[in-house]
Order: structure tokens, then C-alpha cells, then sequence
């Protein structure tokens, strides 16, 4: 992992207030909060409907300013479009344009950030082999499931190689196998020393890839920290015992533990979880099926998005070239 | 650069997939074919050609006006209602360049559709003027007179200024100023009025005018004094009358002028080599009218001598380059109004303009007035502040649309005017850099401002 103590981003006092036409103050959307988002750290953004959560992401990628407090981003304003060209942003909609076509759309958003042919064509390439969507690259973005049109977003999210990735509800449309693939892509993406902001309803895609969390509610932090921290139960313990353990061992163990802690001890069989047993099967059904017409499976991870330091990240943005990837 | 293309050319996919745009641009279609082939014009070469390119390319204009500002209007609008603007701004691109991207994107488009309407509207026009239709002579005519581009030359006046200053100056020693008006105002109308003298000429009378040539035509191409008069006569019989048309200091030529109904426009066909080694051309006018009647020639329109100076193909690029420089300006006012309201809202705002625009003349009117209500003197103090505040309103708003105004580079076209390269400029300057630097600015402007992603968006 390449967690550092580099502030990605941070809010302190960060308030937002809606207002009406006549600037009167109609609802106060976040109310003083004040978060970090470290380098290489998975940070999620949980809440309800209406907890500020899209205000907060809004205000990182620079479309509301906030109304009070202050909030750096990658060091900058986040208006500043230096600070922007390290960002890659997934939004919750399908915001694409519906008559471009995969490739098309991630030319198209290469150019904003001014690659150049060769680099752009190798960038598109890798993406779309990365997000399964090679064989659907000419079909129009409009045609496609929300679950295809959100793998475009995640590639376009990831076109500029961005060392903060904010994904607002990145398994929103995807089937399980999907989630679990954005899942692994994230992770991945932190091992490789990019940070990513991550807002999201599902409470287990959220505890699966979170280092920390940050809990909202009406517009105010009512939890924060790191995962492990907030949800250990120090006052309970579990005891794994190793596979296959003979019968008689089991026995004689709790047996002991009776002895000693003078109460009968709980024996339960651990379960796999759904997702896994899910995952198992449309595996199995995967390698006996000819042919397909969705998303194919996420592949390896584009070679280009590079495992940086911080201080490679800044010498990009004064402008030098990147450094050669291995 | 690679930004700004890339917004450009995803406007103009985004445009011409507007299904409202997609009518409008198969109207244009059916308009540029079919209106040359169901009006019949007035039987003359000149009919035929405004038929062709005055009427044709002017609903063209008209119709990519109205694209123009559809399209500009839903460039940004549309984008931030369906979200993908959301998406845009969170790209290293600033705000401005999101606007300059988006009207370079329809400027380019309008340039490719206006020249495609003109290669078509030429096209027919060749078709309609073949070998088998017009004899060879008419063709000639068509090619030689009617399909050029003339420079206009008008009369170099003598020193106004200096003769008006000479009669105030006669007028105050006599004591006969009039009182009312102001010493600016005596002048000016002086030199009206010496100027109508100039080019009055009564029965039995003469008139000289001297030309300069600064830019000689090709051997081979004759110059052509092109006249027009009115009499004092209320009836349009024709007044005789006697032009001689010679070098400052030589022998020139007479032309009888006996047939000309008033107000009527007429071409006497001068020999190029009239012209002195100077460039001067002496013109000059006998009224030999037997009854007492005196000639008047409009002293901006009357009298020109026209000068080859470019090819009819030269010179509709440069009138394609002139309605560019308009299609532009609405691009600004459409990209902009797109900017600050939502879609419906932005295009009625933007045709809001574009009336105003085309009531150049009424705004002109209601400003040289002296009263906007015509109060009588038994009106109240807050009438007449009113009164005062629209009239304000009114010479505020003049100047504001009138350095808009400009020639109809259609008409010059189609008449054989040349369109001159600082008209074009002058067109560039105003209506792109100025006003369509001041509409972007505020576009660019309140763009950069503007929240995305409120909770009403």
C-alpha cells in the first residue's frame, strides 16, 4: 500500500447552503464538516438520501462552491483546472454523450486533457480491455445497459491516469459480478498510490474497500475513522480454529473453554457469503458458455495507470513529462 | 488546442443531431433547389441572377440564423440539463474555453452549410444560364456586366467644410443667422445644401464632377457611369440632357441622354483609356431641356462611376465571408443566452435580440425624436421624467445597434458591387471581436460563476 500522510483532500468547516432566487437560505446541505482523504487511502462517504453526500463530491470536483470554510484539493482550489487534470471522477448518472460510441467517448475525454495520438490511442486501448468493453467499442453508449455504460464511465474516470479517483455510486447498475470486479479495481487502484473518494449506499461494497469512512447525517459527520476502528467489537472475541480439526480435538477445546470460562461457548459452522457463492457459480457458468453479448470480464489493470510518488504526481503538474512506466 | 477542438467538434455532432436543426438544414435543402426552379423573375438577366443568389442566399441566411440560435442556445443549456456539462467542467478545461470551444464548433459548422448553399445557389444558377437556354450574347452580358464586382467610385467633392464656413461667415456679417439653431447645426445644413446645389442642375445649366481612379481596371474592361436622377417635374418624363465624359485636359466623349425616365437607373459605358495618367476623369452634365425643369441627382446615389476590380466568384467569397461574420455574432448571442437560462427561456431571449436587431430603423426613428409620450406642456414632472427616461432608453439602445448596421452584402453582390476588404474587416472587427468579444466575455463570465449540480438543475 502506498498510504502517506499527503492530504489529498481537505475540508475543514466545509458548509454549503442552498439558496432561492432571492438568495435567501432554503436548506444548509453540509454543515461544517472537516474530513482528510490521504494518498493511496480508500475513503467512503456514507449516508442517507439527502446527507450531503453528492454536495460534499460537488464541491471537491469544483461545480457548487462552498459557503463557508475552506476545502484544497490536491493542494489547489478545486476549481483550479491544474487540480482537476489529477482527478478522475465517475458521477452516479450516466452522463455520456449517447451517440459517441466507447472509444469515441474516451478520445474525446483524452483530448480534454490534451494526450497526445499515440498516447491517447495506447490509454483507450488498455481501457477498454481493462473494462471488458473491446468487443462493444463502436456500438453507440446509448444503446448499452446501465451496467456497460457505467464500465464507459469508470474508463473515462481513469483516462488521465488521475491520482484522486472520486467514484460517486460506482456499482450503481452492475450485477454482482461487476461490483465485486469495480471492488478489485479499486483496491488495486490504491495499491497503486491513488486515492479514492468513494460515496455509496451499498454498506458491504463500502466496508469491503474503505481504509476509512466518514458517516453523514442532515449535513454533519456523526462518524469518522478507520474502518477497523469503528466497527471492532473489542468486547467480544472469535477464535478461529484450523480446517478439518478432528472431532475429539474439537471437543476436548471446548471442553476447556468450559473449564475456564465456566460458561457454555457458542459453536457455530462459518457461511460463505452470497457474493462469493454467486461469484463461484457464474464462474463456473462463464467457462462453459461460447459466446457473449454484455460487457466481457474486467481484465488486468491498465498498464499506464502508474504506481507514483507524491513527488513524481507534482513534478506532472508543473508540466515535466511523466515518468517511463515499467 | 486539443481541448478546444474537441469541444468544437462534439457541438457540431451534438447540432446536427438536433432533430429541430435537421429540419430547419432540409428546408434549407429543398429551398436552395426548389426556389429558382418555381419563381419566374422579371424576364431580365438581373432578375434572374437576384432570383438565383439575392433571394436563395438570403433564406439561407435566414434559415441558419434561426439554427444558429437554436443550436447555440442549446449548445450549454442542454448539456447542463442532461448532465454532461457536469462531467466536462470536472476536466482540466476552464469555462471559456468550454464557451470559445462551443462557437467555434457552430461558426465552423455555419461556414461549411453557407458554402455549401452557395456552391449550390451558383451551380443552379450556371445550370439555368446554360448554352441552351441564353444565347451567347446574353451569356456575355451575364459574365462581362451583371456576374463582377465594380468598385463604386463617387465624386470627389470639392471642400464642403470651407464653402459652408465662407456663407456662415457671409451670413453673420449680414446679421442673418438664424437664432434658434446652434453654429454646428448652421453649418450642417449648409453643407447640405451646398451639397444639393452640386448636384442640381437647373434648365439650360451645367454641372462638373471629378472622378478619381485609384485602381485602373484591365485593358480590356470599359468603366461605366452609372446614374440616376429625379426632376422637379411631378411626372416621370424623361429630361434631356448632354454628358460629356473627358480627361481633365482633353477631349472626351458626348453622350446624348434623351430616353432615361427619372428614377431610373442608367450605365453609360466610359472607355478606359478617358482616364488621365492621374487618374482623374472629368464628368460633367448639361441640362438641355427646352421646358424649365431642373435635374437632381442624389448626391450618396446618384452619380458613380463604376470600376472592375475582381471576379463575381472573389467577390461572393467575400459576401459569404460578410454573412459569416453575422451567423457569428448570433452564435455569441445564442451560446450565451444558453449560458445564463435554460433552453426555452435562452431562445426566446436570443430571438428577443435578433428582433431587435432587424429594428434597427424603428430604434433609430424613436431616438432622433424629441419626445418619446408627445407630452403637451400641461404634462406633470413624472411624465416627463418618463418621458425622458424612455427617450434615454431609446438613443442608449440606438447606439448600442447601430454600429451594427451595416451594408447587406447580398445587394452588393447581386448589383456587381464589390464588397471591399475593409467592409469585411470593419464586419470582423464589430461583430465578432467587440460585440461578440463583449457577449463572450459575459457568456465565459457567468458560465465560471454558475453552480452545476444544484438541487433544481
Amino acid at each position: 500500500m502506498f498510504e502517506t500522510n499527503e492530504s489529498m483532500i481537505q475540508a475543514e468547516n466545509l458548509t454549503k447552503v442552498f439558496r432561492d432566487f432571492w438568495r435567501r437560505p432554503i436548506i444548509r446541505a453540509v454543515d461544517r464538516i472537516s474530513f482528510t482523504v490521504n494518498r493511496g487511502e480508500v475513503f467512503g462517504l456514507l449516508g442517507p438520501n439527502g446527507s450531503g453526500k453528492s454536495t460534499t463530491i460537488k464541491m471537491i470536483l469544483g461545480l457548487l462552491y462552498p459557503t463557508d470554510g475552506t476545502l484544497d484539493v490536491l493542494g489547489r482550489s478545486p476549481r483550479d483546472v491544474k487540480a482537476k487534470a489529477r482527478i478522475g471522477y465517475l458521477p452516479e448518472e450516466s452522463y455520456l454523450y449517447p451517440y459517441l460510441s466507447p472509444e469515441e467517448t474516451l478520445h474525446f475525454f483524452a483530448r480534454l486533457f490534451d494526450l497526445d495520438r499515440a498516447e491517447r490511442r495506447s490509454r483507450v486501448d488498455q481501457l477498454l480491455d481493462m473494462t471488458g468493453l473491446r468487443h462493444a467499442r463502436n456500438r453507440l453508449v446509448g444503446e448499452f445497459s446501465k451496467g456497460m455504460a457505467r464500465r464507459v464511465g469508470i474508463a473515462q474516470a481513469l483516462i488521465n491516469d488521475p491520482d484522486l479517483v472520486v467514484l460517486d455510486e460506482p456499482t450503481s447498475g452492475l450485477d454482482p459480478l461487476g461490483c465485486r470486479q469495480i471492488k478489485d479495481l479499486i483496491l488495486t487502484l490504491a495499491s497503486r498510490g491513488k486515492s479514492v473518494l468513494l460515496s455509496s449506499h451499498l454498506l458491504a461494497d463500502v466496508e469491503d474497500v474503505c481504509d476509512r469512512i466518514a458517516i453523514l447525517y442532515n449535513g454533519r459527520i456523526h462518524a469518522a475513522g478507520p474502518m477497523n476502528e469503528l466497527l471492532e467489537e473489542r468486547h467480544r472475541h472469535r477464535i478461529n480454529l484450523p480446517e478439518q480439526l478432528p472431532p475429539e480435538q474439537l471437543n476436548h477445546v471446548l471442553q476447556c473453554m468450559r473449564d475456564i470460562i465456566g460458561a457454555e461457548p457458542d459453536l457455530e459452522h462459518p457461511r460463505r457469503n452470497l457474493e462469493q457463492f454467486f461469484l463461484e457459480i457464474v464462474e463456473k457458468a462463464r467457462s462453459q458458455a461460447v459466446e457473449q453479448t454484455g460487457a466481457a470480464p474486467v481484465r488486468n489493470i491498465a498498464e499506464y495507470l502508474s504506481a507514483r510518488s507524491a513527488a513524481e504526481s507534482k513534478q506532472d503538474d508543473t508540466g515535466t513529462p511523466p515518468p517511463e512506466i515499467p | 488546442m486539443n481541448s478546444l477542438f474537441a469541444i468544437a467538434a462534439i457541438t457540431i455532432r451534438n447540432t446536427i443531431r438536433s432533430r429541430v436543426v435537421l429540419c430547419l438544414l432540409c428546408l434549407l435543402v429543398l429551398f436552395v433547389f426548389g426556389l429558382p426552379l418555381t419563381i419566374r423573375g422579371d424576364g431580365t438577366l438581373e432578375g434572374l441572377v437576384s432570383i438565383h443568389l439575392r433571394y436563395t442566399l438570403g433564406f439561407s441566411v435566414f434559415l441558419l440564423s434561426m439554427v444558429t440560435v437554436w443550436a447555440g442556445c442549446a449548445a450549454i443549456s442542454t448539456e447542463i440539463r442532461n448532465g454532461q456539462m457536469h462531467l466536462l467542467t470536472t476536466k482540466p478545461v476552464r469555462r471559456s474555453q468550454i464557451w470559445l470551444g462551443k462557437w467555434m464548433g457552430l461558426t465552423a459548422l455555419n461556414a461549411f452549410l453557407l458554402a455549401f448553399t452557395a456552391v449550390c445557389a451558383y451551380g443552379m444558377l450556371a445550370w439555368t444560364t446554360r448554352p441552351a437556354v441564353f444565347t451567347d450574347a446574353e451569356r456575355r452580358t451575364l459574365r462581362e456586366d451583371i456576374l463582377v464586382a465594380h468598385r463604386y467610385l463617387s465624386p470627389v467633392d470639392a471642400d464642403l467644410r470651407d464653402t459652408a464656413r465662407r456663407q456662415f461667415d457671409l451670413l453673420a456679417e449680414r446679421d442673418a443667422l438664424p437664432e434658434d439653431l446652434t453654429r454646428v447645426e448652421i453649418l450642417r445644413a449648409l453643407e447640405n445644401q451646398i451639397r444639393r446645389q452640386a448636384y442640381s442642375i437647373p434648365k439650360g445649366e451645367a454641372r462638373r464632377w471629378v472622378f478619381r481612379v485609384t485602381h485602373p481596371p484591365p485593358e480590356d474592361r470599359d468603366l461605366y457611369l452609372q446614374y440616376r436622377y429625379s426632376s422637379s417635374r411631378l411626372d416621370l418624363r424623361p429630361v434631356p440632357g448632354r454628358w460629356r465624359i473627358a480627361p481633365l485636359d482633353g477631349p472626351g466623349i458626348l453622350v446624348e441622354h434623351t430616353e432615361t425616365p427619372p428614377r431610373t437607373t442608367a450605365t453609360i459605358a466610359v472607355p478606359a483609356d478617358l482616364v488621365d495618367a492621374n487618374g482623374y476623369l472629368l464628368v460633367e452634365f448639361t441640362n438641355t431641356s427646352p421646358s424649365p425643369v431642373t435635374v437632381i441627382f442624389e448626391p450618396d446615389r446618384g452619380l458613380h462611376l463604376l470600376v472592375y476590380e475582381s471576379s463575381f466568384e472573389m467577390n461572393l467569397v467575400r459576401c459569404l465571408l460578410t454573412l459569416l461574420t453575422q451567423l457569428a455574432f448570433l452564435s455569441a448571442v445564442g451560446i450565451t443566452a444558453g449560458a445564463f437560462f435554460s433552453f426555452p427561456v435562452a431562445a426566446l431571449a436570443s430571438l428577443y435580440v435578433v428582433m431587435l436587431l432587424h429594428a434597427g430603423r424603428i430604434v433609430a426613428g424613436m431616438a432622433e425624436r424629441e419626445s418619446i409620450l408627445a407630452l403637451n406642456e400641461a404634462a406633470g414632472p413624472a411624465w416627463i421624467f418618463v418621458d425622458r427616461a424612455l427617450l434615454l432608453f431609446y438613443r442608449g439602445l440606438y447606439r448600442i445597434l447601430h454600429p451594427l448596421e451595416m451594408m447587406d452584402p447580398l445587394e452588393f453582390l447581386t448589383r456587381g458591387r464589390l464588397i471591399p476588404w475593409p467592409d469585411i474587416g470593419e464586419a470582423v472587427i464589430i461583430r465578432i471581436l467587440l460585440y461578440g468579444g463583449m457577449i463572450a466575455l459575459l457568456g465565459a463570465w457567468h458560465l465560471r460563476r454558475r453552480e452545476l449540480g444544484l438541487p433544481d438543475d
